[in-house]
């Protein structure tokens, strides 16, 4: 475990933010599609810390009828540079044309799924 | 469309609450927590989730309230740089992975229909006290392993 692919809707603003509620170093990549660039944010931090933000717009066609999809992977380092897949889950919500993707990591330590968070957020209006 | 909403947290729990805004006009956001906790206040504008405020608080051992501890978010923006202000249109829902909680609060200044003019996250987490006691004992076991490890070395 430690990646998930969430299929965006076409043609949406699509802002990627990383949190952390943790000591070791955790790090989350966003991989899109080749050939756009991989989204990394790295940091550590209690009480929800911003590690990063980052958007984008996904393209306005895609052949997979599912959507298109960006890779989220969650990693921790306890040091010396090497990092571990952490467990992650996944949840969703959608308020009226908001909607919202969470991606939850936990590395290991206190089980309270809260080490890394990404989040996904976009309008979907009409 | 309400102009408000009232959400209920649980009691002794340590929240951490975040505003973000998608907005040309400025948005201001008020949460008024039930007695105990003093009313927070974010203002700002911006666009892609720029963050407006995030403060942390822990919610009190009781409530009069059964569902929980009472925080009322309402969100207003203004046209002229804050010297006037209007009501923005709000709703919110619940969203659980495993432990982690979050409330999301979002607003609409009828711009543009997109409900993302400033929304707010209310996020805590809650592992079982089960599993935190078996964890904790597990923890324990593994140090005394390491320990008459290292003894025997």
């Amino acid at each position: 475990m430690g990646a998930v692919t969430v299929y965006l809707p076409l043609a949406v603003d699509t802002v990627v933010k990383g949190f952390t509620n943790a000591s070791y170093q955790q790090r989350i990549t966003i991989t899109p599609p080749s050939p756009s660039q991989p989204i990394v944010f790295t940091g550590s931090g209690e009480s929800n810390k911003q590690i990063g933000s980052a958007h984008f717009t996904t393209p306005s066609s895609w052949p997979d009828p599912l959507g298109y999809p960006i890779d989220v992977k969650l990693e921790y380092s306890t040091g010396g540079g090497n990092w571990n897949a952490s467990d992650i889950f996944t949840g969703s919500c959608t308020i009226q044309a908001y909607n919202l993707t969470v991606v939850v990591s936990e590395d290991g330590i206190d089980g309270d799924w809260n080490d890394g968070v990404c989040m996904i957020s976009w309008p979907q209006v009409g | 469309m309400a102009t408000s909403v009232t959400l209920y947290l649980p009691l002794s729990t340590s929240i951490v609450l975040q505003s973000f805004a998608n907005a040309a006009w400025v948005q201001r956001v008020s949460i008024r927590p039930e007695a105990v906790i003093s009313p927070i206040t974010f203002q700002g504008q911006g666009y892609y989730d720029t963050p407006i405020g995030q403060t942390t608080f822990t919610t009190p051992a009781s409530s009069p309230n059964p569902k929980g501890f009472a925080v009322t978010v309402s969100v207003d923006h203004s046209r002229n740089g804050g010297q006037t202000w209007e009501p923005s249109v709000v709703d919110w829902a619940p969203c659980q992975v495993m432990y982690y909680n979050l409330y999301t609060v979002a607003s609409e200044d009828a711009t543009n229909n997109t409900w993302d003019d400033c929304t707010t996250y209310f996020s805590w987490s809650t592992a079982p006290k089960a599993l935190n006691e078996t964890r904790t004992h597990q923890e324990s076991q593994k140090h005394s392993e390491h320990q008459e490890r290292k003894e025997r070395a």
